[in-house]
């Protein structure tokens, strides 16, 4: 005979508590309702699976894509000037051919795309994929960080919002929680087994909690087997920690749920008046609250559109092109060591490069506070906003996916922010070559800066 | 074993019961005859503590059912008029369920007893209760009240809507319970089985219990007659 410690109820698991949760088990699994739902719910996680892996795959191929391209192009400059060094061709005369030329192997055709690698988990929430981008090439000329999204979306995914299987989780498991609980007293009563029920030396509160938490471990048992079925059949990776953080966080929202479906029991209304107090509880939490927390955080602290910040960003390079001349004389006045360099320079190209990688690094501090000024504004919603989350499981839930899936904000975020750094070290290296009028060597080709992390 | 002391139950000022006193001994079957609305249901619902009574108090194997609740209802059996078990379940998983609720520990052919000793035909035990009569049902609720060894078996108008030979099985049913020492109290409109199966009969009007006497005491014609001059006054 099994004899387990079972902490709930302060009593013992014996093999009579092990007959009474069978037959739970059994009126539940009877129910024809209740293998429909379990159908549906497997069909939805298996395609929302699915979907998630297809994005992924997307995103794979496209890093492998930018990846063949730059490898393409350093490894014909690679032989081209193994060729040159050892005699058997000659210098292109063309200057953006040249592999020896640093400013041409760091600009122009040249450059490095630094990418997102999708996280091990990533399938399960297409989170903020859709708008930021997954890879950005970093030259000296700059990044494109923001705005490079050569990711087209199937129309339809951005209509309905993508089925992943954050959405499923989120949107459709507290329907299917509401389906199995919202009422657990009232059919009792409706059925006519109160009566009888009653009669017994039970705690009826006591028993309706056994039945909603025998419920839950049945539905979250049932959920950690269907997502990790379909997890196996999609061919995703699903042994590591953040896997085990999921099923927490599903087994923690999926309490919610429940414990809310326990407190509408104990009101001791009838089914029909149940089913609506949980659906209005869903929409509360689900809908309302979370649209209402976005118009909240957008009208306390209001970020312009996309289309304002692109505009106004275009009017401010023009405004820049405009004082080139001014800021180019301002800085020889500051530097006049650098005056004199200009002045005994005869290669239109050195003549050039020379003005451009000052103009650059002014340029690159005239955006960046233009930029600051957006990015303090949308950060400062950002912020709000997560205070405010505190208001909806839902919305909790849905950012714990996002970060599981690494496709949150955040990360994209820090992922530009990493751009911009490392387009600096780029910018370094190949200027130190520049400014001190070295060729490149097949060596340095070996030595250029590359992503770290990923 | 069974005891109700100056009873009474009201509902905004309308008395539903009035200064009820009966006591039911073990093996007594105490039989409440009445119109509709004469307070028989009343009671029967006062002795489960469903409702709580105005003035007076009930008791069950002399534990007051106000305050130990708990400790009564492991003694009693109910029936309701309309019995209902869990559709889904068959009459044996229904009788586990029950009695598992009731903390009472048998092995399998033990319930199996217990329904064929209820009269329940050995077929119907591992069908779904979809399937069942009221009868079937009622044949189940007393296989529980056997499985939880009630010494209080507590009846609110069982035999309504029963064909003859099941009302007559389950009348016998009552008897085999009585001589088990069983105090049962039962709410009925069937004169007929009252003075059968009864050893104390009582008839009530308007929440009063207006007439009580033994069984034996009268004739089956007798006590129609008393019935109606009584319902009828």
């Amino acid at each position: 005979m099994v004899v387990i410690k079972w902490s709930f109820g302060n009593s013992i698991c014996s093999k009579k508590q092990i007959e009474m949760i069978k037959l739970e088990l059994k009126n539940i699994v009877r129910n024809p309702l209740v293998s429909i739902l379990v159908l549906f719910l497997f069909i939805f996680i298996l395609f929302a699976s699915y979907n998630g892996k297809s994005r992924v795959n997307k995103q794979l191929e496209g890093i492998e894509l930018v990846k063949n391209k730059e490898n393409t192009f350093y490894t014909n400059h690679k032989n081209n000037l193994k060729s040159i060094e050892e005699g058997t061709k000659k210098t292109p005369k063309r200057v953006f051919e040249d592999p020896t030329n640093p400013v041409a192997m760091g600009n122009y055709y040249g450059g490095t795309y630094l990418t997102v690698t999708p996280a091990p988990l990533s399938v399960i929430s297409n989170g903020q994929s859709d708008i930021f981008p997954y890879y950005s090439k970093v030259n000296i000329g700059g990044t494109n960080a923001e705005k490079n999204n050569d990711n087209f979306e199937n129309p339809m995914n951005i209509a309905t919002g993508g089925f992943d299987l954050a959405f499923v989780f989120v949107f459709i498991l507290p329907l299917l929680i509401i389906a199995f609980s919202y009422n657990i007293l009232s059919s009792e009563r409706e059925q006519g087994t109160l009566r009888l029920l009653l009669s017994m030396p039970i705690n009826i509160k006591t028993w309706l909690l056994k039945k909603i938490v025998f419920r839950y471990f049945f539905l979250v048992l049932l959920i950690s087997a269907i997502l990790t079925l379909s997890l196996a059949i999609i061919g995703v990776n699903f042994s590591n920690v953040t896997y085990l953080i999921l099923l927490s966080s599903i087994a923690l929202y999926t309490l919610f749920w429940f414990g809310l479906a326990f407190l509408i029991n104990l009101l001791n209304k009838s089914s029909s008046q149940n089913i609506i107090l949980l659906l209005g509880t869903w929409l509360l939490f689900v809908l309302i609250i979370p649209s209402f927390v976005n118009i909240l955080a957008s009208s306390v602290y209001p970020s312009p559109s996309r289309v304002e910040y692109i505009t106004s960003k275009r009017a401010i390079e023009k405004e820049f092109e405009k004082k080139e001349e001014a800021i180019l004389q301002k800085f020889y006045e500051e530097n006049p060591s650098e005056k004199d360099k200009e002045n005994n320079t005869t290669n239109r190209f050195r003549k050039y490069w020379n003005k451009n990688f000052i103009l650059l690094n002014e340029k690159n501090k005239f955006m960046d506070a233009f930029e600051s000024k957006y990015e303090n504004q949308s950060m400062n919603q950002r912020e709000f906003a997560n205070k405010l989350s505190w208001f909806s499981p839902a919305i909790i839930f849905q950012n714990t996916m996002n970060e599981i899936a690494e496709t949150d904000t955040q990360h994209y975020l820090s992922f530009q922010n990493s751009t911009k750094i490392f387009q600096k070290e780029w910018t370094e290296y190949f200027y130190s070559k520049y400014k001190n009028h070295q060729k490149l060597t097949v060596e340095d080709f070996n030595n250029f800066p590359k992503q770290k992390n990923n | 074993m069974l005891e109700a002391t100056n009873l009474s139950k009201e509902y905004n000022n309308f008395s539903a019961l009035n200064n009820l006193n009966i006591k039911v001994e073990a093996g007594d079957i105490y039989c409440l005859l009445g119109a509709n609305g004469a307070g028989k249901s009343t009671t029967i619902n006062l002795f489960l503590g469903f409702i709580e009574a105005t003035k007076g108090s009930v008791s069950i194997n002399g534990f007051d059912v106000s305050k130990k609740n708990m400790e009564t209802k492991k003694y009693l059996s109910y029936i309701p008029e309309n019995l209902m078990l869990y559709p889904t379940l068959t009459g044996l998983e229904n009788l586990e369920y029950f009695v598992g609720l009731a903390n009472k520990k048998y092995a399998k052919a033990e319930f199996i007893n217990f329904l064929t000793e209820a009269g329940l035909q050995t077929n119907a035990h591992t069908k779904r209760v979809s399937a069942y009569s009221k009868g079937m049902r009622q044949k189940v609720g007393i296989a529980i009240a056997l499985a939880k060894d009630a010494k209080v078996l507590l009846l609110d108008e069982p035999t309504s809507g029963l064909d003859p030979r099941a009302s007559n099985e389950f009348s016998t049913l009552l008897l085999t319970l009585k001589d088990k020492g069983v105090a049962t109290l039962m709410a009925t409109h069937d004169i007929f089985r009252a003075k059968q199966i009864a050893t104390h009969i009582g008839i009530m009007k308007e929440g009063r219990l207006v007439e009580s006497f033994k069984s034996e005491d009268i004739s089956l014609k007798d006590l129609e007659g008393l019935y109606l001059e009584t319902i009828d006054s």
